[in-house]
């Protein structure tokens, strides 16, 4: 069946920009587009694991009779019809329970707090509890909507990373954008990665599918972001292995998501590896 | 046997040992109904004191204004400061176990503690032990979503959770073991007692520790006699009328107080300065009102007839206004006491024409009262009887007591759908037991069942051609989709389009759009199986088509369901 | 050894969904390592005894109505039927009894049921089609070990009466045997086809030799093709 991505609309321009990123994410991966119109500032989303109560900012509830006119209108310009989406069941009247079963959701870097925190170097702590939960990758998307015409997994050779080089092959085949990797390679010898793609099992597709993998061996490892095209959208694995690293966010990707204004796709610790 | 076989048989023996869910559930159980317990025994405290510390401010005239306060910034901590929009406790629970496995934020397990000690310390008439409950839910749901564990053991330890606070209030393990079979979970099985039984000795131990082996109310030693048999049946009728009176006021109370536009932090201060109003006449409706019912058991209840009558009616505005304007907090103890007040009056009323030797005391009576009003409002009749032979240790009064709860508990449900904490799920339909039709079909969804091995045909398909895709396919239907965007139109049924396959002439002429059903019902991937299920039994149809944006998904087949709900029910009731 | 989500699905009969929903709810206890479940055959089994669930083998089971393979063709069958002259019979009864001890490829202990079976599809409904020909064929499976559905086609010495559909008498027996009504039908209805061209009919009632006949088939095939 389609796939689906959730998105929490927000009726202001800010918002504006993010339905545009997920409307070209959903057009470039035939992805079926679920909007939700904040009727109340807070919902719950259930997970397997834990129960997440969002607290929208309030700007989500400007102008709620033209938000979905608004949101209808600027899909049609893509040629898409999304779905509205109307909360079935409620824990409380103003409390309604949103599902987590779909496949990707949108987020901005902050749901929760003014827009003014939604600089590099912030993910609020709503969403980090999202990505830390959900069983689908979620997209960070940057302040203003620009097109992606590539792909970058950073791969670390964790299983996690792992799990984001198998989401960034399926988006890269998708879509028909070309797909590039980057690794820093200072701590680990030359064939420690090559043998984790080994017994992943990915290391015939990445050597039919990627186009560059720029292997940064100098430090600090941040500068050297630059080789990543501006237009890519990034792909990484959320969280480092160990039990202290798994408290925090792996440290690599708190470098990047500070460095890099790209758009990013968070797979979380329990999404399931894309096949093919 | 030799030694290899025999090894592999520990082995898998062991295997099988790790793999079960319930020892790890054990083991917690303890830790989960100590910390609960230590919930309850907090609030507790922090309850005498804060009572006490408004005691002493009684005699002031602004005295009525107490409530009020303690109303509004218990209102304003719980939605302003931690923006929990407030569920009532109990239903949140059920309503959580019921349908995402018992998942409960960790916030509340500490914001009901804090707000129904604001509300019921400054006076309100509200009982803590619903906070209590929700707050041992929520620890032990979190405890579980620390150990990671899975859904039917994280159920189980929200069960130990509540299990422990309720003992640890009422000092009373097998009540809190029955009520939270009977109300929270609503099943009872192997699963669970066993660590729900742990928890509720572990949080009565820890009551005992530290408050001492003192219950809330004292041990009496009563004797009974046929009359009194006797006369519990007319405590059965008024404990219905006043129940479903009780009720129903509370239901009201909550919508009158919906109505006024006021800030919600403010709607509780009307309510609590009401109560502090009527608390200048009848200080008793103020606060939890165990002291009042410990007087009542005792027979030490010392105001006439008519002030019994009037507190019974105040009572229940006290508590209607307490909690139907916003304040936080239960109402097991107010329903207590308008119990004891209740069997009180009976008792009073019954001596004027009975001589007073031939019946046991007032406070026998007022029991009967309490595990009425328990049974009656909350529908829980195994948790009154248990409470009130536990808390008092007299067990001559089982027989009356039996005859109070059950009956009351009957008659109530007749009146009410059921218990006055599970009305508004019943009301949204949300109220599901574990081995229920409605639970089997929530766990299922339409994106499970949908088959999408349909093969599709173009709307401008001549008849001719469709013959030939009918001749290799296996399938008695074929939905029809729009030749140009691909949209569903609709579906061929075979066994409908047989005037028109025969006859040769037609073969050329007719397009699939022209022989296709358009008003078969459609559903989307999204929809409640209940729904999708009576859609086709008014259309008397065994298939439907799964429409998703106008496009053709599958089919939903009553065939396939039938399988997977069997396997579902299966797996759900098993062990 | 252990196995995975998919396999699990696969042996229950059910969709993966379905067992991950399980796992996730706690209803079926599978062991999570390294981002994947997995649960000892064993241990699968045991749960499986006590829900009181089967557990499909391993093999797939095949649908009613697949076990054979799919009819090959025409000219592959009538070559394994053989080809017969002079058949000896005076009427329906005694031709069959003649043309059912030429048949090759069964057992002489099946004649005798193969024969039965014959007279009672005959006693049914003459299968004379007309123009001198006739598609004998069992009433029901025969139960006999047959590995490839056959046609042998018989030339009788002389004209028998056959109670045809045109009433005229019979001069060729076709006798279609084969192990499953499905090819069964589907030969039967190969068959049918060729014997509507005219041309084919005309020349099988001029009593060709085998390898005539053989080509005419093979033509006919390859022009249906």
């Amino acid at each position: 069946m389609e796939e689906r991505l959730l998105h929490v609309f927000r009726n202001t321009p800010l918002g504006r920009e993010t339905l545009l990123q997920s409307l070209y994410f959903c057009n470039t991966l035939k992805v079926g587009l679920h909007i939700y119109v904040p009727q109340t500032t807070q919902f719950l989303m259930y997970f397997d694991h834990d129960a997440v109560q969002v607290d929208l900012d309030s700007s989500y509830m400007t102008l709620p009779d033209c938000a979905q006119a608004h949101a209808a209108e600027l899909a049609k310009q893509y040629g898409l019809t999304p779905t509205f989406f109307t909360p079935k069941n409620f824990t409380a009247s103003q409390l309604p329970d949103i599902p987590s079963n779909f496949n990707y959701m949108c987020c901005p870097r902050s749901i929760t707090d003014l827009s003014s925190k939604l600089g590099l170097g912030y993910i609020g702590p709503k969403v980090r509890r999202i990505v830390k939960s959900s069983t689908f990758p979620v997209f960070l998307t940057s302040g203003v909507f620009k097109g992606w015409k590539s792909v970058a997994v950073f791969y670390g050779g964790s299983s996690n990373a792992n799990k984001a080089l198998s989401w960034g092959l399926h988006l890269s085949r998708i879509s028909g954008f070309p797909l590039d990797m980057v690794t820093s390679v200072r701590e680990h010898s030359d064939d420690y990665f090559d043998q984790e793609l080994q017994e992943a099992g990915l290391y015939d597709a990445v050597e039919q599918h990627v186009r560059h993998w720029h292997k940064i061996a100098e430090s600090p490892f941040e500068a050297h972001l630059y080789n990543v095209p501006h237009d890519a959208l990034l792909v990484l694995g959320a969280y480092g292995h160990g039990l202290i690293k798994d408290l925090l966010f792996g440290s690599k990707m708190e470098t990047i998501q500070s460095w890099m204004p790209n758009n990013i796709l968070l797979v979380g610790p329990n999404c399931g590896f894309r096949g093919a | 046997m030799n030694f290899s076989q025999w090894l592999s048989t520990v082995k898998l023996k062991w295997a099988i040992f790790r793999s079960d869910d319930r020892l790890i559930v054990i083991a917690l159980a303890g830790f989960v109904g100590v910390c609960s317990g230590l919930a309850a025994v907090a609030l507790n405290r922090a309850l005498h004191h804060l009572g006490d510390f408004a005691h002493g401010l009684h005699h002031h005239w602004w005295a009525f204004v107490l409530p009020a306060a303690g109303a509004s910034l218990s209102a304003l901590f719980l939605n302003t400061l931690l923006k929990e929009r407030a569920g009532h406790g109990v239903p949140e629970v059920v309503y959580a176990v019921s349908r995402y496995g018992g998942l409960l934020r960790f916030r509340s397990s500490y914001s009901r503690l804090i707000s129904s000690w604001l509300t019921i310390g400054s006076g309100g008439s509200a009982g803590p032990e619903a906070p209590v409950v929700m707050s041992g839910a929520a620890l032990g749901s979190n405890i579980a979503k620390y150990f990671s564990l899975k859904e039917r053991q994280r159920i189980t330890l929200v069960g130990c959770g509540a299990a422990g606070a309720i003992a640890a209030i009422f000092n009373a393990p097998i009540t809190g073991l029955v009520f939270t079979v009977e109300v929270v979970l609503g099943e009872w099985r192997a699963f669970n007692i066993i660590p729900i039984a742990i928890a509720s000795v572990a949080g009565t131990e820890v009551s005992r520790l530290l408050q001492g082996n003192q219950i809330a109310f004292g041990h009496r030693q009563y004797s009974i006699g046929l009359a009194d048999i006797g006369a519990s049946f007319g405590i059965v009728v008024l404990a219905t009328i006043v129940s479903v009176i009780f009720g129903r006021l509370l239901n009201s109370m909550h919508h009158i107080a919906s109505r006024p536009n006021l800030p919600h932090w403010l709607r509780p201060a009307v309510g609590g300065a009401a109560v502090g109003i009527i608390a200048i006449y009848l200080p008793q409706v103020l606060g939890e009102g165990y002291g009042a019912i410990q007087d009542m058991i005792h027979g030490n209840f010392t105001a006439g007839l008519t002030i019994a009558v009037v507190a019974v009616m105040a009572k229940m505005v006290a508590t209607a206004l307490t909690l139907g304007w916003g304040g936080s907090g239960g109402i097991f103890a107010p329903s207590l006491m308008v119990g004891s007040l209740l069997g009180l009056v009976y008792y009073r009323l019954l001596v004027m024409l009975v001589p007073s030797g031939a019946i046991a005391g007032e406070g026998c009576f007022a029991l009967l009262g309490m595990a009425g009003l328990v049974s009656g409002i909350l529908q829980a009749p195994l948790t009154g009887i248990f409470l009130v032979v536990e808390i008092t240790g007299s067990y001559e009064v089982i027989l009356p007591l039996i005859i109070v709860s059950a009956l009351t508990s009957t008659f109530c449900y007749y009146i009410e759908p059921g218990s006055f904490y599970l009305r508004d799920l019943i009301e949204k339909g949300q109220y599901m037991r574990p081995g229920t039709d409605a639970r089997v079909l929530s766990d299922l969804s339409v994106r499970e069942l949908v088959e999408t091995d349909y093969l599709t045909v173009p709307g401008n398909m001549l008849l001719k051609e469709f013959i030939e895709v009918i001749q290799q396919s296996r399938k008695f239907l074929f939905p029809v989709e729009d030749y140009a965007d691909a949209r569903y139109l609709g579906i061929i049924f075979i066994d409908r389009i047989r005037p028109y396959l025969f006859d040769t002439q037609m073969h050329t002429v007719l397009m699939a759009e022209q022989v296709m059903e358009t008003n078969v019902p459609q559903v989307t991937p999204d929809d409640e199986l209940v729904d999708v299920l009576n859609i086709m039994e008014n259309a008397r149809l065994s298939s439907l088509p799964v429409v998703e944006n106008g496009r053709f998904v599958g089919m939903l087949s009553k065939s396939v369901l039938l399988d997977h709900y069997r396997k579902e029910l299966i797996v759900q009731t098993g062990i | 050894m252990s196995l995975t989500i998919s396999e699990v699905a696969a042996r229950l009969n059910l969709p993966v969904e379905t067992v991950f929903r399980w796992v996730r709810q706690g209803k079926i206890p599978m062991q999570h390592s390294r981002g994947t479940y997995s649960i000892r055959p064993e241990i699968l089994a045991r749960w499986a005894l006590e829900h009181k669930l089967e557990i499909q083998g391993q093999a797939h089971e095949a649908e009613i109505g697949d076990e054979d393979h799919d009819f090959d063709s025409i000219l592959l069958a009538m070559q394994r039927g053989g080809v017969f002259y002079d058949i000896e019979g005076s009427d329906c009864e005694t031709a069959l009894k003649s043309t059912v001890r030429h048949i090759p490829n069964i057992e002489p202990s099946d004649c005798e049921r193969v024969f039965e079976k014959l007279l009672e599809r005959e006693h049914l409904a003459s299968t004379g089609i007309g123009n001198g020909i006739a598609l004998p064929h069992p009433r029901s499976n025969p139960d006999i070990v047959l590995e490839m559905p056959q046609i042998t086609t018989c030339f009788l010495s002389g004209a028998i009466p056959f109670e045809a559909i045109d009433g005229k008498p019979v001069r060729v027996l076709m006798v279609l045997l084969s192990r499953s009504t499905k090819q069964h039908l589907a030969m039967l209805s190969k068959l049918s086809y060729y014997l509507r061209d005219t041309g084919f009919r005309n020349h099988l009632l001029t009593t060709p030799s085998k390898e005539e006949l053989f080509e005419k088939i093979s033509t006919l095939e390859s022009k249906r093709d």
